[in-house]
């Protein structure tokens, strides 16, 4: 039933939810509905009464008639009945289509006719159907179910891990963290990050293969030492078993997983740098925006040039990448009269708690790939420009941001304290509703866009935007950096 | 016998296949039994004769291939049978980490007992198998006499109506059989239906009430025990094919039909057996294959 599940798309959105599983029930639906035929027509050569005797036992005379019978077979003829007359539905919509007595307007585009829908419609239903008789058996286990018995077999699974001695496996690769420091050498900027991917890295190969290994081996080596006899001859259900089983199974991993992580927590913490840490121990909260692409054919400033752009239609191909991690070529150095392709990032769900701080701290991650040799050791240069939703694009907002996104730029640590007072008029100018302290520190140079070495992957922004956002200009040279994050406001 | 029916079986059949569906081995050829309340049924037969697969079928182990099994009226793959049962199996197999106290504590869960009649009953049973001593030790290190006892215990854990014992005995010194052959009748005075197998003539012989002797699947004889064991001179041959001559004069015809195709001839009362069984050709030796009137006329000697 999984097998559907998509893992290469864009982050599920609510509104989407219900198409997704409508799709979701379609598919697994169909794979019910095929398993079931395949059982009905076992059970008829091997089983007496056939599947429903196989599944619910033959019916007793002496015991009132159960629902689940009657409703397991409802739900088998209602799916295959769903699933013919949604055939026979598209069918007719294919037949209707293709007749000439149908006027057709190619130039129109059409959306999915009524049959198509209605059949869509009743083949959801059918899977539903298909779906609900396969995990019948399930549901009616559910009904019967003593929790004093399953927790009991997950107990029992708990103290047989502990006692033979499994968990000394976990102990045993705890080893090497003891040498960790040995292979994993990590700046001061992403020591905290490195370490808790390194971190992360070990805990799940580890938890996942361990935990598949004990539950695989579990009940398997109940009946290969016969253990299970004296179980299920009481009044055990198989299905009450095997939950007992993988509830015990859970809560030995989670207290694994608790264990490792407070021993993994007091390594990063312990390990980590305390410039590091002052730099990285802050909770971020990821804003993704909806992203689309601009070409700008002339100058910047020149609004008439900018024109949107599709994703098909951009010229670099960097092969299959999910939907929102876009790319966009840089320039051409060498022809710098090329157009230039710009991502556009929209947040129109900003916090707006932030709106009452008076700094908003911004960080962003991307990927950089260079197609070409280009000239060695020569970092790779991007801008990033953010506009609050005061700017106008169509009006000369775009001229002024240029502009004064020029003077910041220009600015200079200043040797003297004229030099100060001037840039500190400049910034004025530039940013008349800028704060006492953002003027200060832009005239002392310190909000100048930092030149960060090449292994950097952020940069600060504390310059003012002319709009009056406080977050602002950044300019960044990263060579390695990995994580995709879009900038937030 | 006019209890209560506690054990019915119709043609109980089970066949053992290959992976290609092939017949490997007919472990239990239509087996009719019925197991009254109250009394201690042994199941007799040599190695492999069918009477754990019988058990098996009982308890819901195994599903047959042909025929009908019922268990207090109930199918015997319904599991809110097994509420009514104890069952211990040949070995016991036990979770061997867990201690006495433990292992009579999960098995208590499994039949949803409140904690403190677990405890009250746990502790009740620990002391009746004689292990309170041992009870904090972990069942690896226990003896197999020990493990046997504690087996029982838990068999005994729901103070079942119905207690199914393979081979209960088995790896228990002189004395400890002694024990639970007691045990066995303790059970029977306090009304619970005991189903035992053995293939040791003398452990049922001791106890049960009525025995069922299997052969290779076949219900061989069914009945009272002190009616089966007084045949003991019996012989009784199966062959097909014989034409009886001077030298086979001694030979009766016993029965004859079309379920156990193949005569089987007794020797004519009074008359003397030769010593040699090669004199029948084709004969083997075997057991009476299911309870007939033919069993009153058996010869004596």
């Amino acid at each position: 039933m999984f097998a559907t599940l998509n893992l290469e798309r864009d982050p599920l959105k609510l509104a989407e939810v219900p198409r997704e599983l409508g799709s979701w029930v379609q598919d697994a639906g169909g794979f019910c509905l095929v398993l079931l035929l395949v059982m009905m027509i076992w059970a008829r050569a091997r089983w007496p009464g056939g599947l429903s005797n196989w599944l619910w036992g033959a019916p007793d005379p002496e015991r009132p008639r159960s629902w689940a019978p009657a409703l397991f077979k409802l739900c088998l003829v209602a799916a295959v009945v769903g699933y013919v007359v949604a055939g026979l539905m598209r069918l007719l919509d294919h037949i209707l289509s293709e007749s000439p007595d149908v006027p057709t307007a190619p130039s129109v585009a059409k959306g999915p006719t009524v049959l198509v829908r209605g059949s869509g419609w009743v083949l959801t239903f059918a899977a539903a159907c298909a779906l609900l008789a396969v995990c019948l058996p399930f549901f009616v286990s559910l009904l019967s179910l003593r929790w004093r018995r399953i927790w009991g077999i997950a107990r029992l699974s708990f103290k047989e891990a502990v006692r033979r001695k499994v968990l000394w496996v976990f102990a045993s690769v705890l080893l090497i963290f003891l040498f960790l420091s040995w292979f994993v050498p990590a700046k001061r900027e992403n020591q905290l990050q490195t370490y808790v991917t390194v971190v992360f890295l070990y805990l799940t190969p580890v938890l996942l293969v361990s935990s598949a290994l004990i539950a695989a081996f579990g009940i398997p080596t109940d009946i290969k030492q016969q253990t299970i006899h004296t179980v299920v001859t009481k009044p055990v259900e198989r299905f009450e078993l095997v939950l007992g089983r993988f509830l015990g199974y859970t809560l030995l991993m989670s207290a694994v997983l608790l264990v490792l992580t407070t021993l993994c927590l007091g390594y990063v913490l312990r390990g980590i740098n305390p410039d590091a840490a002052a730099e990285s121990l802050k909770a971020r909260d990821p804003l993704y925006g909806e992203l689309h692409f601009q070409k700008i054919a002339g100058a910047y400033t020149d609004r008439e040039a900018i024109e949107e752009v599709k994703r098909e239609d951009r010229e670099l191909n960097v092969g299959r990448e999910w939907d929102y991690h876009k790319y966009v070529p840089g320039v051409n150095l060498e022809k710098e009269t090329g157009p230039i392709l710009q991502a556009v990032w929209h947040f129109d769900e900003v916090p707006g708690v932030l709106a009452r701080r008076p700094r908003v701290r911004c960080e962003y991650k991307f990927d950089i790939y260079r197609q070409t040799k280009g000239k060695e050791g020569e970092a790779v240069r991007c801008s990033f420009f953010l506009h609050t939703r005061y700017f106008n694009p169509a009006g000369n907002d775009r001229t002024d941001y240029y502009n004064a996104r020029k003077t910041l730029l220009n600015l200079q640590r200043p040797g003297d304290d004229p030099q100060r007072r001037a840039q500190a008029k400049e910034v004025i100018k530039v940013l008349p509703g800028a704060s006492d302290e953002a003027v200060s520190r832009l005239s002392a140079g310190e909000g100048k866009p930092n030149e960060i070495d090449g292994s950097s992957t952020t940069t600060r922004c504390t310059s003012t935007c002319p709009a009056g956002c406080s977050a602002t200009l950044g300019m960044v040279r990263p060579a390695g950096a990995r994580h995709r994050r879009a900038p937030r406001c | 016998m006019g209890g209560q029916v506690v054990i019915e079986t119709r043609k109980l059949t089970k066949v053992y296949r290959d992976f290609w569906g092939r017949q490997k081995k007919v472990a239990l050829n239509a087996l009719n039994l019925e197991i009254y309340q109250g009394e201690v049924f042994g199941l007799l037969g040599p190695n492999g004769s069918g009477k754990t697969t019988t058990i098996k079928l009982l308890l819901g182990l195994l599903f047959p291939t042909d025929g009908d099994a019922f268990v207090f009226g109930k199918p015997a793959a319904d599991v809110k049978k097994n509420e009514r049962i104890g069952y211990l199996p040949e070995e016991s197999y036990l979770y061997r980490f867990l201690n006495a106290e433990e292992t009579l504590d999960f098995y208590g869960r499994l039949f949803d007992m409140p904690a403190d009649q677990r405890n009250q009953r746990a502790q009740q049973l620990i002391e009746t198998v004689g292990l309170k001593r041992d009870r904090k030790r972990v069942l690896k290190e226990y003896s197999k006499g020990m493990r046997q006892r504690i087996g029982l215990a838990q068999a005994l854990i729901n103070d079942p109506e119905l207690v199914i014992l393979d081979e209960p005995t088995s790896g228990l010194d002189p004395l400890g059989a002694r024990w639970m052959k007691d045990l066995i009748i303790e059970l029977r005075k306090n009304n619970k239906t005991v189903i035992m197998c053995s293939h040791r003539l003398e452990d049922v012989q001791d106890v049960c009430d009525r025995i069922a002797i299997l052969n290779e699947g076949q219900l061989q004889a069914l009945g009272k025990v002190s009616t089966l064991l007084e045949d003991i001179n019996r012989l009784e041959l199966h062959a097909s094919g014989v034409q009886l001559n001077e030298e086979l004069r001694f030979l009766r015809i016993v029965e004859e039909s079309k379920a156990h195709p193949g005569r089987r001839y007794l020797p004519e009362r009074d008359a003397v057996v030769p010593g040699d069984r090669a004199a029948a050709p084709a004969a083997r030796d075997g057991d009476k294959a299911e309870a007939s009137p033919h069993i009153k006329e058996l010869p004596k000697k």
